[in-house]
């Protein structure tokens, strides 16, 4: 079974502290939990956030002297209906939150494979290619501006958008195929500061590790 | 004077849209909107930061167009900053909505 986008939340686009961060309608036990979030300036940083939830530190990038991006995913476990994000300093903060269904892979790392970019005074950015390792990843596409226009669909793989707000916006392919290249995808919001990346995350195939093994009775032995 | 629309936020590829208008003339807000042309509701709450009061909606689905009350008891005192952002209420919004 492939990743599925079931639903999705956004919150803030505005100056302040502590956000609170609803949980998508629907999300139940071992859906896929991906929250992206943008914060003014580029030193700023999340002084706490939802609990259980895992940063990606190499999803995170900052447009120079303008805002910090940064994501964290999460398999549901008895979620609460909401979490909270709460910044070091109080500034402009907006954050998104997708939940997908399908089951987050439990071995050698969740998250496939990433890359990020920044880009000043551009009308597209390009949210780099990455190289999937396994099959059927979900591929994500995330990027902020810093002007908060909303965002048009140019090109690439992640083509179907989940969530744009505030300047902040999330993109997704929800099962990427077979492994290998999956180029840019490119979006755009008019000339403005940007940053994002795309980041895959892997699907659970059901093993365990290790080889399959098979039991059966033949004659007098088992084998 | 000009009515400027600036979407606030969407869903699934514009399919879900909030937008407001605003007077680029006196900067004021005219009007908030949600089309809503899925086939899930929608949810839109708004909240002044300067005391914490808030408004919601929930927009059924095949909706082409909600005008949110702008009425003076409601209004949210929203600044605009110099780079076109509003400041001034929180925002969430959800798709798809019970």
């Amino acid at each position: 079974m492939a990743y599925a986008f079931r639903a999705a939340t956004s919150q803030g686009n505005a100056s302040g502290g502590a956000l609170t961060v609803t949980k998508p309608t629907g999300t139940v036990d071992d859906d896929l939990i991906v929250v992206v979030a943008y914060l003014e300036s580029d030193t700023n940083t999340w002084a706490s956030v939802g609990a259980g939830f895992t940063e990606d530190t190499g999803a995170n990038i900052d447009n120079t002297g303008a805002f910090d991006m940064r994501v964290w995913w999460k398999k549901a476990s008895g979620e609460p209906a909401s979490w909270t994000w709460t910044p070091t300093t109080n500034n402009w903060r907006t954050v998104v939150c997708c939940s997908f269904s399908g089951t987050l892979g439990t071995a050698g790392g969740r998250v496939d494979v990433r890359a990020t970019g920044q880009a000043d005074g551009a009308t597209t950015f390009s949210c780099p290619t990455v190289t999937t390792t396994v099959d059927n990843d979900l591929l994500c596409a995330y990027v902020g501006n810093f002007g908060g226009g909303a965002y048009g669909y140019t090109s690439g793989p992640a083509n179907t958008e989940r969530i744009d707000f505030g300047g902040l916006t999330l993109y997704s392919l929800d099962d990427a195929g077979a492994a290998g290249v999956e180029a840019a995808t490119v979006l755009n919001a008019g000339t403005q500061d940007y940053a994002g990346g795309q980041i895959a995350f892997k699907l659970d195939t059901g093993g365990g590790g290790g080889a399959a093994t098979q039991v059966g009775w033949v004659g007098a032995g088992w084998w | 004077m000009a009515i400027v629309t600036k979407v606030l936020g969407e869903f699934n590829g514009g399919l879900v849209r909030f937008e407001y208008d605003y007077d680029n003339n006196d900067l004021r807000v005219r009007a908030f909107r949600c089309v809503n042309n899925s086939t899930e509701a929608a949810y839109g709450q708004i909240t002044r930061t300067s005391d914490g009061a808030s408004h919601d909606l929930r927009f059924a689905p095949g909706t082409t167009q909600i005008n949110i009350p702008t009425a003076p008891n409601q209004r949210v005192q929203l600044t605009l900053r110099p780079d076109g952002k509003l400041d001034g209420a929180e925002l969430h919004l959800a798709w798809p909505y019970p």
